[in-house]
This record gives structure tokens, sequence and C-alpha cells, in this order.
């Protein structure tokens, strides 16, 4: 058993697909315990006994219609027009523009791809210096999951209610719980900037209020998305999965049929490619639900949480422990696989020390987050790496600053719940 | 540095990949316009159909099936992928076989224990949407398994060759 574990560990460090080791520790497990293997497709099945997981294909559609349109330069124009005109305006408008454009494509480093290239040139161009640059770049290209409707954030609802202990998590309040910890995300890293570029004398852009109203007309057809979306769900108007299919209809008609600024002969394309996200995800999530069945037939997370709590006397302690698992976590895995995996096995033991299930989400994402920096997974750096052509070790050193500062950033979600708490309505 | 198939059995693998994507589309195409008409229908009529939440589901598990098909068209699963990075030649390419074989074999497994599912629902005879028999919807499970295995076959024998013939890793 131990041998046929390591053996998976080692394909799995040899790269053979996540979902093929998942499966086969599941199927490992389950013919130990003399159970049918064909539990292992049954279980795979309930992939189609959870409607919240409709939003899923729909989130992911919209995003990449939207990064393949011209919707990043319109969002960046607009914001430049808004907050262009301060020191230290340009690196501010990436920040907000990526953390914006990263919860609707999820994190499967889109953003970098399509903004990346727009907002990179212009920051070298405004006198940013090039490890500035490429460092703001790169870390905003996963700034932004912990708001709403980000996949990671709706993926950790839908494990979560798989358990009992987290039956209660709803996806609505989870978006609202992402909410403060992402704005602090965003306002430490922009607080750097301006830090950072003090002594610079950057050209100031003019403000002015023709461009700004020319800007909002241009950005006319995307501005009321975020409304439709948050103001659909709280509003009472619709559930998570049919606001992700009126965004994904919205999209469609602004962007295919209004603007015209994708082809109909490139739709297919879109579709496939995103499809090709959905099928990873789906196909992790489904062989995850019976390894984790197998688990807790197993009495694995009874064994874990015995094991913490003879060990681990308070939460303050746990949470500590939490932050440097997950980071290492992030720095294997990536958010996907970790989510469906670990929250199953995580959450009854935090429950125990009195950790509220929407935090734990809060934590879980904003620690993955770190993840896309970390070597040697770091999905962002190798993204850059290969967008802007530097090799990775000048990207790696270009980010250790912005690391640092979501790593404070994180270190505040931990310890003071109520950040994520207050908005989503208290434990 | 693909070896060219022969001419027949390139023109299979055109039509092939043709029709996977032109069914990816369709499914994805048919889940948007029945989940925007059930908005519709709710919100105007106060009504929908019975069966559009459950046939919306299995179209999810449809088309995350069929989208991973896609994905191991060219290997684009999610991994983790540490030491390939820096294992070039010929290592990197027997590590490569190794890979192939496993997934090519648990997902052929995957399959087999999936087909036995949908037999068992077959015998049982369970219906979905008004009765009409659940395994021709289960059944999606071991086809995509069944192709994601095939998939990796040909990349096993693929790699196999290229390692027979001496090549290293591109």
């Amino acid at each position: 058993m131990i041998l046929a574990g390591l053996a998976l560990i080692i394909l799995a460090l040899f790269g053979a697909p996540l979902f093929a080791v998942i499966a086969a520790s599941a199927l490992l497990g389950f013919q130990r315990s003399g159970v049918d293997l064909s539990v292992v497709a049954i279980e795979f099945y309930r992939i189609a006994e959870m409607p919240v997981l409709l939003a899923i294909p729909l989130f992911t559609f919209a995003g990449y219609l939207l990064s393949e349109s011209h919707a990043p330069q319109r969002l960046v124009r607009l914001t430049r027009a808004l907050i262009g005109w301060m020191p230290g305006g340009l690196a501010i408008v990436a920040l907000t523009v990526c953390a914006l454009f990263t919860a609707f494509t999820g994190a499967s480093g889109v953003t970098i791809i399509a903004l990346g290239a727009l907002l990179y040139p212009a920051l070298r161009e405004d006198g940013y210096t090039e490890p500035f640059s490429l460092g703001l770049v790169t870390t905003s290209g996963s700034l932004g999951l912990l708001f709403a409707p980000s996949l990671p954030l709706i993926l950790y609802g839908i494990v979560a209610q798989q358990s009992s202990a987290g039956a209660g998590v709803s996806i609505d309040r989870l978006f609202l719980a992402g909410l403060l910890p992402g704005t602090l995300m965003v306002l430490l890293l922009g607080g750097y900037s301006l830090w950072c570029n003090r002594h610079h004398r950057l050209p100031l852009a003019a403000s002015s209020w023709r461009e700004v109203g020319a800007a909002l007309w241009a950005a006319k057809w995307e501005l009321p998305l975020p409304l439709v979306v948050l103001g659909g769900i709280y509003g009472g108007y619709f559930a998570v999965s049919e606001a992700a299919a009126v965004t994904a209809v919205y999209v469609l008609l602004a962007e295919v049929l209004i603007l015209r600024e994708i082809p109909l002969v490139k739709l297919p394309g879109v579709i496939r490619q995103s499809m090709v996200l959905v099928g990873g995800i789906l196909l992790i999530l489904g062989v995850s639900l019976a390894s984790t069945n197998y688990l807790i037939d197993a009495g694995v997370p009874t064994r874990l949480f015995e094991f913490v709590r003879n060990h681990v006397s308070s939460p303050l302690t746990f949470l500590i422990l939490l932050n440097l698992f997950l980071l290492v976590l992030g720095a294997l895995l990536d958010i996907f696989s970790a989510l469906v995996l670990v929250v199953p096995l995580i959450l009854p033991v935090a429950i125990g020390f009195g950790i509220d299930p929407l935090h734990l989400g809060i934590i879980f994402l904003a620690n993955m987050q770190i993840g896309y920096l970390t070597p040697p997974v770091g999905l962002n750096l190798f993204i850059a790496s290969y967008r802007f052509k530097q090799p990775i070790t000048v990207i790696y050193r270009a980010t250790i600053p912005f690391f640092l500062i979501l790593l404070l950033s994180v270190l505040i979600i931990t310890y003071w719940p109520q950040l994520s708490l207050l908005l989503a309505g208290g434990p | 540095m693909n070896r060219p198939l022969p001419k027949f059995l390139a023109k299979l693998d055109h039509c092939g990949r043709h029709l996977e994507d032109a069914f990816l589309v369709l499914l994805f195409c048919l889940l948007l316009a029945l989940a925007a008409l059930q908005i519709v229908q709710r919100n105007l009529f106060a009504a929908g159909f019975v069966w559009s939440d459950e046939l919306l589901r299995i179209l999810v598990l449809w088309l995350g099936l069929f989208g991973a098909v896609a994905a191991s068209r060219d290997d684009n699963h999610i991994n983790i992928d540490i030491f390939s990075r820096w294992l070039p030649g010929r290592p990197g390419l027997a590590t490569r076989v190794l890979v192939d074989l496993f997934t090519a074999g648990l997902c052929g497994l995957l399959a087999w224990h999936g087909g036995r599912f949908v037999g068992s629902e077959r015998e049982f005879a369970t219906t979905l949407l008004d009765g009409v028999p659940a395994w021709l919807f289960e059944a999606a499970i071991p086809l995509a398994f069944g192709l994601i295995a095939w998939r990796y076959s040909v990349f096993l024998i693929r790699d196999l060759l290229r390692l027979i013939a001496g090549e290293t890793k591109e």
C-alpha cells in the first residue's frame, strides 16, 4: 500500500495527469477494503447531481469570450481615465483592472495573457522600472480570485456543501465573504506601488472629463456586467447558476452580435478552449469525489481531527499550522486540485477549532493565490516568463516584494475573521 | 516531431477531431440555450419543463467528460510536472512513456468499471427524465474514459517509437 502510494506520488511528480493519480488512489483504496470498483463510476456520476456546477461552464465561457474581445482594452482605458492622473496611477489601474478581470476569467492564467500584453508596455512607457512592471503584472494575474464570480470561490462552495460539516456554506454568502479580503489585497499592493514609486517623477496623465465620458461610453456594454451578476444574485432575482447563464448570454450578445469583435467562425474555438478547462476541472472533481468517499469510509478525517486535537491546543496555533500547510500545498498543487482534495479533509478539523467555513474558504483561496507565485509550479511565473520572454528567474526575483505583500495580507485575512465574515452576516 | 501517419489514418484522425469538436460545441450550445430558456420560463411564465433541471445537470456531466477528452488530445490535463521540466533527453522521454502507460491503463480500467456500472443500471432499468433509460446518459462515463485511454495509448506508441529510434525529448 505504502509502496503503491509512493509510486503514485512519483508518477504525479513526473507529470502524470492528476486526475489519473487521484483515480488510481481511489481504486487502490476501495480494492483494499473490498468494495466493488464500479463505485468510482457511481461517485463520478454525482457530478450530474450538483445543480450549482452549471455555473462553471457558463462563467468560464463568458470569461474566455471577454478575454478574446476588446473588453480588456476598454477596461484599461476607462480605469486610466478615472485614476490614471494619480501618482502611481497606472500601477493602480493595472491592479484594479486585473482584479476585476480575473473575477470573471477564474484563475486560468488568462488575465496575464489578455491584459499583461496591454499593461506591461504601458507601464514601461510611463517610466516604471522593468522589475517593478514585471512583478506587478505577474502578481496581478491571480489577483481577484476572492471576487465574485471567480471559479475557485464557486468550487470551494460546491466542495464544502458535499460534506455534512459545510452543508450551510452558500455560494452567495461566499461571494460576500471574499469582498473585503480581496479589496485588502488590492489596497496593500496599491499602497506598495505608490510607496515604491514615490521618488520617480512620473509624468502625470491629465485628467479630462471628456475622456472619462468617452471611455465610459466605449465600455457601455461591459459596465453593467458586475451589476447583472451581483445585483441579480443579491436582489434575489436569480440563483448563482442562473446568474452564470445570464452572464454567458449577455456577453455572447454584446461581444459577438452587437460589437462584432469576435466573428462567428471563431466562436467554436472559444467554446472548445473554455470547455477544455472545464473538462480538466470536472474530471478532477469527479475522481476526487470517489477518493474523498474512500477516505471518509476509512475514517481519515476523524483520525486527522483527533491527531490535530491531540497536538494542537489553541485555534491560533491551528491557524498558523494551516497557513504553513496551505502555502506548501499551493506551491505544489494547482488551486482546483487542492480545493477538491484537501477541503473535505480539513473542513471538519477547522470547524472543530471554531473556524467559520466561510472564513476557511477565504483563507484557503488567499493562500492558494500565493501559490501562483511560488516555484516550482507557480503557474503565473511560467505564463509571465513565456508571455514577456524573460527567464523564469528574472520573473521570480521581480515578484518577491509583491509576494511578501500578499503574504502580509494572507496573515491579516487569517487572523482577522471579521474581515471575511462582516459582509457575509457573521458566523 | 510527429511521425506522419499513413494517409488513411490521418484522414480518420482528422475526421475524428472535427466530430469531437462539433459535438463539444453542440453540447455547450444546448446547455446555454436550455439554461437561458429556463430563466425566461421561470420569470415570465412562472413555469418550466419538469425535466430541464435534470437535463441541464446531465449536460454538465457530458460537457465535463468530453471537455476532458478534448483536453487529452494535446495532453493538456492538470498536472504537477516538476521533474520532467528539468529532465531532458532520453530519461525525460522514458518517464514520458511510463506516464503514458499509466494514464492509458488507468483510464482503460475506469472505462471498464464504468461499463460495469452502466450494465448494472441497465439491468435495474433505472430511468431519468420521465422514462428515458438512465444508462444511455451514464454511458458517457465509460465512453469518455475509453477515448482518453485511446489518446494516451497513441501517445504511448508514439513516445515508445521515438525512444526506440533514439530520439530525444523535444
